[in-house]
């Protein structure tokens, strides 16, 4: 309340004082009476105290851990403040009590916060393109590991696809098996608003999509969050004036639904979406207000999804009536907090190239937006971005998408092993049908766990083509072990590497031991698969899929603790793998992809289009294109991407000279892979080009596909083309291996890890790099050996590429 | 109402010419009005008259004798700015038309003014099929999954080019010469009419996907002009 006498909010302040601010950094407090200092803590005002200038950067960096930018801080000193960014009130002491009057007024009347677009931490997307809006509504998707709202404009255009899906809630069964929308939460209706011109700002950093309307003297704000800290909690507030707010329900049915829609009650508080098998029902409030000219509405919706039968109304009306309790100002400041946490751990600098890292950080943003960390995670191609791919869970996920997260936030990679840990049964199923051993993980996975590949395409030439990479991509199997053993190496995890991920690499090891044929020679062979490059599809012995088996028969063995297997097993896989052939030329140094691969027409990418990325099977057809060495995307060289140590040493070099000519890129995963091995190679500047590539896929909608969801494993590819491409970051045995290069044209690279309990950083420049670690663990770098690092770190002179390098 | 003009002369396509008229009449809730023409001067003055959609006319006018780099026809719809259905000599046209190929190279000019026609069809119990063919030179980068990004990109293209609301629509996709492949769709999906935006330039070098699909299809072509 504000005591009689005091002057009304907004009196004598000056302009640049004159708006929401997160948090007031005064020199002293002592002046202000406590109430007041009581009233702002009521409604989330961050008040701080900075003394001095010694004082000042430590304040900013606590303010900025909870995701307060320090243009989002206002400073009341008399002496100004040397911090970049900050709005400073040269004021003494006694124009403190007005500036927090001002501010409590401004919660108290709904006004949302006020973000300051940094472009190395924003995306902003003014007004809504008819041609690109659904791509857009991609980009802008706001997600917290469990729910997924696509950054749809709040008043709705034709051109526009909103959905709001939930992280493994799948209507329709096989291949038809496409994830379910549910009720969406994040729409107004403004009277006659026709005429506002819209801008959209995603702040990576704290995970909010701001929305300004405008039009004259007509402003509506608005931030939407999807909250990071209590996944399944999604917050709208808006403020307008000028603009009348119109009666709406708070959550709307689909606009394209494929399930069913349950009214609820007649109040509208809450709806369900039916799709069999899944359901997500969610619970609304809202609460609308006036304030003399303006009005304002904060809404919250908390969600419930059910991967089979009926999602229950009563759960998400209780996660709402917690959501409620908090209020919108904790809600955001817990949910911002816990993005500014997760940015703390992962992100990655790029000094020097500001497109290049708002790039990266729009990538690892919606990497970490797509898992969540307890229970399952079911992280389809497009993560919970869109509808594309129907929400299938593919190889993109264990391989290109989990090491990221293992490597940072290891609770989304595990639960993302969960997933396919419950699916164990429907994998040992599928192998017995086959007439196999093991686990025979599907293609394509939904709910169920069983293979939901389609099963036809009308392709190109008006045909009806079976489509065969259900049956015949049989290194996925291999690919759910890697991301289990890669998970364990990152995370030290024992409980899981002996329990349910030995559970993994097992039953991968007897199914791979079961379909290798011994030839009359004792050599073993896996025939009729194709591997990761898709242009041919039914070949013998692909090297990729056989090392990968044999990596796997290995590693098994390893990690299996006396008794876990019997000696008879034990003894059979290493003498399978032993036997396994696996393409390996002395002679050339390389690796043939597959049996025969060698005697295919020779045709370079150079001979057949101006430029790469092309999907080169459209412009031979697909007869030749089977008939040449014209491949898709990295598939020997995806043994170097995945198991170096599987790999002769030195044969990187020739692999890659061999087959990166020979590669289209028809596949948004291979550039980037490219990019790792390229830089691992010291090719580093056409390393740097395909990592931009990578980066951009999205962001320029270079596919024409963005608008079906955002393709994530091609986002997981950037990471690692940085952190083990430039980087030189792998795990072994405990330590961290570090052997970085430098990245032309970057002043610095800075990389953040976490090995086991350690958090590590990685600083790179052209010419040193420094390593620090809390706590303290052992790295082992070239021509340094293992050398233990703690929180001050240790700096090493990066010795240049020799342009020879092997696997490392 | 509006009109569209079954320009005829005494040759041969004249009865075509005028069931396509009645075809595209039907189609766009117009009347036909069929006049006897003897050059192309009375063919454009008609044509020019306010209440005119549409014109419709032999593709090959009998004075003209086979087709060539001057198409007699050609010539006279690059002087008319109103959409042109030149009716093939061999062609058998459907009293109504229900399936309706459009070629669309997918550009925002050329899908505006494909889209302004299609809108006079609002209402009609008509299919439309879409055909984007992929030239050598614009191959897609990226198809992942085809079983997915096939269907993912095309209606992505549909959303993008077609923007007449209502429409049932389907699009296919082709490779490789343009012409050749919208004759051959045409085919394939029984299409009645194939719509098609052109410049109204038959400057060497332009206009060539136009030329040869005339040159080719027993289908009555709509040429739509583009601005």
């Amino acid at each position: 309340m504000r005591p009689a006498g005091r002057p009304p909010p907004e009196a004598g302040l000056p302009p640049a004082a004159a708006r929401r601010f997160e948090a007031v950094v005064l020199e002293r407090a002592g002046t202000v009476p406590r109430a007041l200092l009581q009233d702002a803590g009521a409604v989330g005002i961050e008040v701080a105290v900075a003394r001095d200038e010694e004082v000042a950067p430590e304040v900013f960096r606590d303010l900025w851990l909870r995701g307060i930018a320090p243009a989002q801080v206002l400073v009341v000193a008399a002496a100004p403040v040397g911090v970049p960014g900050v709005v400073a009130l040269a004021a003494g002491a006694d124009v403190v009590p007005a500036v927090l009057e001002d501010q409590i007024a401004r919660r108290r009347r709904g006004e949302p916060p006020f973000l300051a677009a940094d472009p190395l931490w924003t995306l902003t997307i003014d007004g809504v393109d008819p041609q690109l809006a659904r791509a857009h509504e991609s980009l802008l998707t706001l997600a917290d590991g469990r729910l997924g709202t696509r950054g749809s404009s709040l008043l709705g255009h034709d051109a526009e696809l909103p959905a709001v899906v939930f992280g493994g809630v799948y209507a329709g069964t096989g291949p038809d098996t496409t994830l379910l929308q549910g009720p969406r939460w994040n729409a107004l209706a403004i009277a006659h608003a026709d005429h506002l011109q819209s801008r959209r700002t995603l702040d990576l950093r704290t995970g909010t999509l701001t929305h300004e309307l405008t039009a004259g003297d007509v402003r509506v704000e608005a931030i939407a969050l999807s909250s990071l800290r209590r996944p399944g909690t999604a917050v709208l507030r808006a403020h307008g004036h000028g603009a009348a707010l119109e009666e709406s329900a708070g959550l709307r049915p689909p606009q394209d639904a494929n399930g069913t829609v349950d009214d609820g009650p007649a109040d509208g508080s809450w709806l369900r979406t039916t799709g069999a098998p899944g359901s997500i029902v969610a619970a609304v409030d809202e609460r609308r207000c006036r304030h003399g000219r303006t009005w304002s509405l904060d809404r919250i919706a908390c969600y419930a999804g059910a991967h089979s039968g009926i999602a229950g109304e009563d759960l998400a009306i209780a996660r709402l009536e917690r959501a409620r309790g908090v209020g919108f100002e904790a809600l955001l400041d817990e949910h911002r907090s816990a993005w500014a946490r997760r940015w703390e751990n992962t992100d990655v600098v790029a000094e020097g190239d500001p497109a290049l890292q708002l790039a990266i950080r729009f990538a690892l943003f919606h990497l970490m937006a797509s898992a969540g960390d307890d229970g399952e995670a079911a992280v389809g191609a497009r993560g919970l971005t869109g509808t594309g791919y129907r929400g299938h869970v593919f190889w993109d996920s264990d391989v290109y998408v989990l090491p990221f997260l293992a490597a940072t936030h290891p609770a989304a990679a595990r639960a993302m092993l969960e997933y396919r840990i419950r699916r164990l049964p429907a994998a040992l199923h599928a192998a017995r049908v086959a007439g196999h051993a093991g686990a025979r993980f599907p293609w394509e996975s939904a709910a169920t766990g069983e293979d939901v590949t389609p099963r036809v395409i009308t392709s190109l030439t008006g045909t009806v083509t079976a489509v065969r990479t259900g049956a015949l991509e049989e290194h996925v199997v291999a690919g759910v072990a890697w991301a289990a053993a890669h998970y364990a190496d990152w995370t030290g995890d024992r409980a899981f590497a002996t329990g349910p991920g030995l559970g993994l690499l097992v039953q991968t090891a007897r199914w791979w031991a079961s379909r290798i044929d011994r030839d009359d020679g004792g050599a073993g062979h896996i025939r009729g698969v194709m591997g990761p490059d898709e242009y041919h599809e039914l070949v013998d012995d692909n090297a990729y899929t056989n090392v990968m088996a044999r990596w796997t028969l290995r590693r098994a063995v390893a990690d299996a603790p006396p008794g876990a297997l019997d000696d008879d097993e034990r003894r059979s896989w290493l003498d399978l793998a032993e036997a396994l052939v696996d393409g390996y030329d002395p002679m050339t140094g390389r690796h043939e992809q597959f049996a025969g691969f060698s005697a295919l027409e020779p045709v370079l990418i150079a001979d057949i289009a101006p430029s790469r990325p092309v999907a080169a099977d459209l412009l031979l057809g697909p007869q030749r294109t089977g008939a040449s060495q014209v491949i898709k995307q990295a598939d020997v060289l995806m043994l170097h991407y995945l198991v170096p140590d599987e790999v002769p040493p030195g044969s990187l070099v020739a692999d890659l000279a061999h087959y990166e000519p020979r590669t289209a890129h028809g596949s948004t995963l291979s550039p980037g892979v490219h990019a790792t091995l390229l830089a691992r190679a010291g090719r580093t500047s056409e390393a740097l080009e395909l990592l931009r590539l990578t980066a951009r896929i999205d962001l320029d909608d270079l596919g024409q596909t963005t608008a079906a969801g955002l393709h994530l494993a091609a986002m997981g590819s950037v990471w690692r083309a940085l952190a083990v491409g430039f980087g030189g970051l792998r795990p072994s045995g405990g330590a961290l291996i570090v052997d970085p290069r430098p990245v032309p044209g970057l002043e610095r690279l800075e990389l953040r890890v976490r090995l086991g309990a350690s958090r590590v950083r990685v600083s790179v420049t052209a010419d040193a790099f420094a390593v620090s670690a809390d706590p303290p663990m052992t790295i082992i770098t070239p021509g340094h050996g293992r050398v233990d690092v703690g929180r001050t770190g240790r700096s090493f002179d990066l010795v240049p590429p020799s342009g020879q390098e092997g696997s490392t | 109402m509006s009109q569209v003009l079954a320009a005829v002369d005494d040759g041969p396509c004249s009865s075509a010419v005028v069931a396509g008229a009645n075809a595209l009449a039907a189609l766009f809730g117009a009347a036909v009005v069929v006049v006897h023409v003897h050059d192309a001067e009375e063919i454009v003055s008609a044509a020019a008259s306010p209440g005119v959609t549409a014109l419709a006319l032999a593709a090959v006018p009998r004075h003209d004798g086979p087709p060539r780099e001057d198409h007699a026809a050609l010539a006279i719809v690059t002087r008319v700015t109103k959409p042109g259905l030149l009716v093939p000599p061999d062609c058998t046209i459907s009293p109504v038309m229900t399936r309706i190929l459009v070629p669309l190279e997918g550009t925002d000019v050329s899908s505006s003014a494909i889209a302004d026609t299609l809108a006079l069809t609002r209402g009609r119990d008509i299919d439309v099929v879409v055909v984007h063919v992929h030239g050598p030179e614009a191959i897609p980068p990226f198809r992942d999954h085809p079983q997915h990004d096939i269907p993912a990109w095309q209606r992505e293209f549909a959303s993008r080019f077609v923007t007449v609301p209502g429409l049932r629509l389907e699009v296919l996709e082709r490779v490789g010469a343009a012409a050749e492949h919208i004759v051959a769709a045409a085919h394939e999906v029984q299409a009645d009419l194939i719509v098609l935006g052109w410049s109204r330039r038959l400057a060497p070098g332009r206009a060539r996907v136009v030329r040869e699909t005339l040159a080719t299809s027993d289908v009555a072509v709509l040429l739509v002009p583009v601005p």
